[in-house]
């Protein structure tokens, strides 16, 4: 049995009435998906903008409620409303990092309220913040440093640091390295990987790259228009793709390995 | 496919110096462009390459100021396409408004000559239901479309230099690719000077007949397009070109660039590279480093030139990096 399972969830959106009820449900981004991911494991989600890659994200975070089917977490189902410890099994990494972080805290501040609520006294909160900053490759200087003050690299682990104080099982990444210059992304996959293996976790990663993807993900999801049209492990997704759009997609990859084809 | 040899040149900065409130932001910056010819300029954020596109095009903010240097574009007119079209596009604007008021203002036409030279121009970037289009505010549009329309309003003015700044950074790889299409077949239709600013090597190597690499408010390294990507001679265009998720097989670890730019890069002496460079030697260190290159073609700024060339080549002949050394111009 996978470790996460995404059991055919739709997602829709519409008008609220004013009884605060969806009536018009005609808006449907995410449309009877499934998707799996074990335990250091990163699976890849890759779509154009709208094809409902980051609802999906959001619904297995449950920061939206699905319209239909259930997300299971190690053979559990999650309910729909979710309670705290729940949702401190799963973490969300956003993709820009300068809003993802509250830019009057330090970051010391976002990580040790987290581990606070957490049940953790102040000063065992304060030692599990530095192992954290660690871990994410930063030095524990940033702790007193207020996000602003951060490169967008920086910012990035921090808000990694920030999504690990829960000690969490998942993370789902959304665009994590979008708002990046090529250089620091590599920095910021790297250290994602290495999480993973290391602390075993299940990683959900959603891209429009998908350069990024043959280099980091074990399997990939591609999305059109709320549908996953295509799945499989990494290489022969890269290799044999089966359907049209990802095709279309592959070949729009810019690579420096330009390929000489007139 | 490289301008004329003998092309005029249709844009010349020359020891472009800009500060701003907290020092020297861009330093003794250098670049030509031939007419039709397509420059890249490569560099990640903070480096100065918007600030250096903006002083081309005389839209630098206010607080920045020109120090030094020259900036020649021989009377030529410039357009300029700017990297997010939400924000480029007045949201309480039609389209039709939006592509209306250069005409009036600088071509005098008419209203309704305008809306109708509008159209043309929208066609001629590829937006096959103009007339719908014109109706619409920028928010209805999709993020391909509105980038079209701001290729259309750049090209109002019958630009001889078209100044892209990050012109798809903030589209879908398959909008980019159609985006990236477009601007090819308008400059050879056009025979546009253009300029091309990005931050991944990728994207620039499939435009641009030649590249310009800044680190740290400096040019670093200029050359062909093709000689780059096959032999930098600057380390940070080879780390650049190693730490691209293009480069390098799916199960090797991504490279990365040690370290962060530094905070005040005109204070350093001598490379502003060195503190992360892997071949940094003291000599890079002494002095200002002069620009090495035997023909002036494919200059770098780097005291280790020969053996940054040579350690890149040896990866790409040992299969280490699956480098194709053709570079195809038609995206298709």
């Amino acid at each position: 049995m996978p470790f996460l399972e995404i059991d055919d969830v739709c997602v829709t959106y519409g008008r609220l009435n004013r009884f605060v009820r969806r009536t018009d449900t005609s808006h449907v981004a995410v449309n009877h998906v499934s998707l799996t991911a074990e335990r250091r494991q990163i699976v890849g989600v890759v779509g154009e903008s709208g094809s409902g890659k980051s609802s999906l994200a959001k619904a297995a975070v449950g920061l939206i409620v699905p319209q239909s089917g259930e997300i299971r977490l190690g053979g559990e189902v999650l309910p729909r409303k979710r309670p705290v410890e729940v949702r401190r099994r799963m973490q969300m990494v956003f993709q820009d990092p300068s809003s993802a972080l509250n830019p009057s805290l330090t970051v010391g501040q976002v990580v040790v309220e987290l581990l606070r609520t957490g049940g953790m006294d102040r000063t065992t909160a304060r030692s599990r913040a530095a192992d954290l900053t660690d871990m994410v490759g930063l030095s524990t200087s940033v702790l007193d440093v207020k996000p602003g003050s951060l490169s967008g690299g920086q910012r990035q682990r921090a808000s990694i640091a920030r999504a690990l104080a829960t000690n969490p099982e998942v993370i789902v990444a959304d665009e994590p390295t979008s708002s990046l210059d090529v250089s620091v992304q590599a920095t910021v996959l790297n250290l994602l990987r290495g999480l993973a293996d290391s602390l075993g976790l299940a990683v959900i990663f959603i891209t429009h790259d998908l350069g990024v993807v043959r280099r980091l993900c074990n399997e990939v999801a591609v999305m059109h228009n709320g549908r996953v049209v295509e799945h499989g492990p990494t290489g022969s997704v890269f290799e044999a793709p089966a359907d049209a759009y990802t095709r279309q997609l592959l070949a729009s990859i810019p690579t420096i390995s330009a390929v000489t084809s007139s | 496919m490289p301008a004329d040899a003998d092309a005029p040149e249709a844009v010349n900065v020359s020891g472009l110096t800009l500060s701003g409130p907290q020092g020297l932001l861009v330093t003794d910056v250098a670049l030509h462009i031939k007419v039709g010819e397509c420059l890249g300029l490569v560099g990640e954020s903070g480096s100065g390459k918007t600030l250096t596109v903006r002083s081309i095009a005389g839209l630098l903010p206010s607080g920045i100021e020109l120090q030094a240097g020259r900036i020649d574009t021989g009377g030529r007119r410039v357009g300029m396409v700017f990297q997010d079209p939400m924000r480029a596009l007045n949201p309480t604007f039609t389209v039709r408004r939006a592509m209306r008021e250069p005409l009036v203002q600088h071509h005098g036409l008419s209203r309704p000559a305008a809306d109708r030279r509008a159209l043309e121009l929208m066609k001629d970037v590829g937006i096959k239901d103009a007339e719908r289009i014109a109706e619409c505010y920028p928010h209805q549009l999709s993020g391909g479309l509105r980038q079209r329309v701001l290729i259309a309003a750049a090209l109002a003015c019958e630009p001889q230099i078209l100044l892209c700044d990050e012109p798809t950074t903030a589209l879908d790889v398959t909008t980019q690719a159609i985006i990236l299409d477009l601007l090819h077949g308008l400059r050879e239709e056009r025979e546009l000077a253009m300029l091309f600013v990005s931050h991944d090597l990728a994207v620039i190597s499939k435009i641009s007949d030649r590249v310009a690499v800044m680190y740290a408010g400096q040019t670093v390294e200029v050359g062909p397009t093709a000689e780059i990507l096959r032999s930098p001679h600057h380390a940070y265009t080879a780390g650049l070109l190693r730490s691209s998720p293009s480069a390098g097989g799916p199960d090797e670890p991504l490279f990365a660039i040690e370290g962060v730019p530094p905070q005040r890069p005109a204070e350093i002496v001598g490379c502003r590279f060195a503190a992360r460079c892997p071949w940094a030697i003291p000599e890079c260190t002494c002095g200002e480093v002069p620009w090495i290159g035997q023909d002036y073609q494919h200059i770098a700024r780097c005291v280790r030139s020969d053996d940054v060339a040579a350690a890149f080549s040896l990866r790409v002949d040992h299969g280490g990096w699956p480098l194709s050394l053709e570079v195809d111009h038609a995206v298709s």
